[in-house]
């Protein structure tokens, strides 16, 4: 049972990883995304996450429609309001007969995700705001 | 029609701006008629992305009357 979703609540990553645990698929790589305090010289204090919900959600499962189309489960969920260093931003997961397209598809969803799903960040750094996409 | 903003948009602009556009238009030609109001914003207009009806918006042209929202997408960042 695939699960796409933006929330403004904590990710339960134990929930999402069982989910993710089925006879049919061997293997489970899951990819967590979290807020992280130091980019090069930059220390992040938080992050506030916005996005266009409905459109949002609608990219996620055009991109998890492709993965689902061959078989595997999917898990996509992105939480968003403002986030605190160590919390989980993203959770992706992706559940395969075998490892290699487990991994590979896995990859693809986080790398498609930050392309195309209308989300943005708003990062509050010691020195100043930084908005995610734009550069300084 | 009441266009859709987010992210720095949203923050520096408003949530949505109010556009009069043809019966006919372009995704281009919802940016060029918001950067005529916002010259400030022309640098990010030009890296933001057009959704009409919740979809990327590529080079076609759209009939007003079939259009229900319509949003500038900015660089996304999401992950």
């Amino acid at each position: 049972m695939s699960l796409i979703k933006i929330t403004d609540q904590p990710i339960n990553t134990d929930e999402l990883t069982k989910s993710l645990i089925h006879p049919e698929f061997g293997g489970v790589d899951i990819f967590i995304g979290n807020i992280r305090k130091f980019t090069d010289e930059i220390e992040t204090e938080k992050i506030e996450y916005t996005t266009y919900k409905q459109m949002a959600e609608k990219e996620m499962q055009k991109l998890a429609d492709q993965v689902l189309a061959k078989g595997m489960d999917v898990v996509m969920v992105h939480r968003v309001g403002e986030l605190n260093l160590a919390d989980v931003a993203v959770f992706i997961g992706v559940a395969a007969p075998h490892r290699a397209e487990a991994f590979e598809n896995c990859q693809f969803l986080i790398d498609q995700l930050k392309k195309t799903v209308p989300i943005w960040k708003k990062e509050y750094d010691r020195d100043k705001i930084r908005w995610g996409g734009l550069g300084e | 029609m009441k266009v859709k903003l987010f992210s720095i948009l949203a923050e520096e602009i408003g949530a949505t701006v109010d556009l009069k556009l043809n019966d006919n238009f372009y995704a281009k030609d919802v940016k060029d008629s918001i950067k005529k109001s916002y010259p400030d914003f022309s640098d990010i207009l030009d890296q933001s992305l057009v959704a009409v009806n919740e979809e990327y918006a590529d080079d076609e042209e759209f009939k007003l009357a079939d259009v229900t929202e319509i949003a500038i997408i900015p660089p996304v960042s999401g992950g």
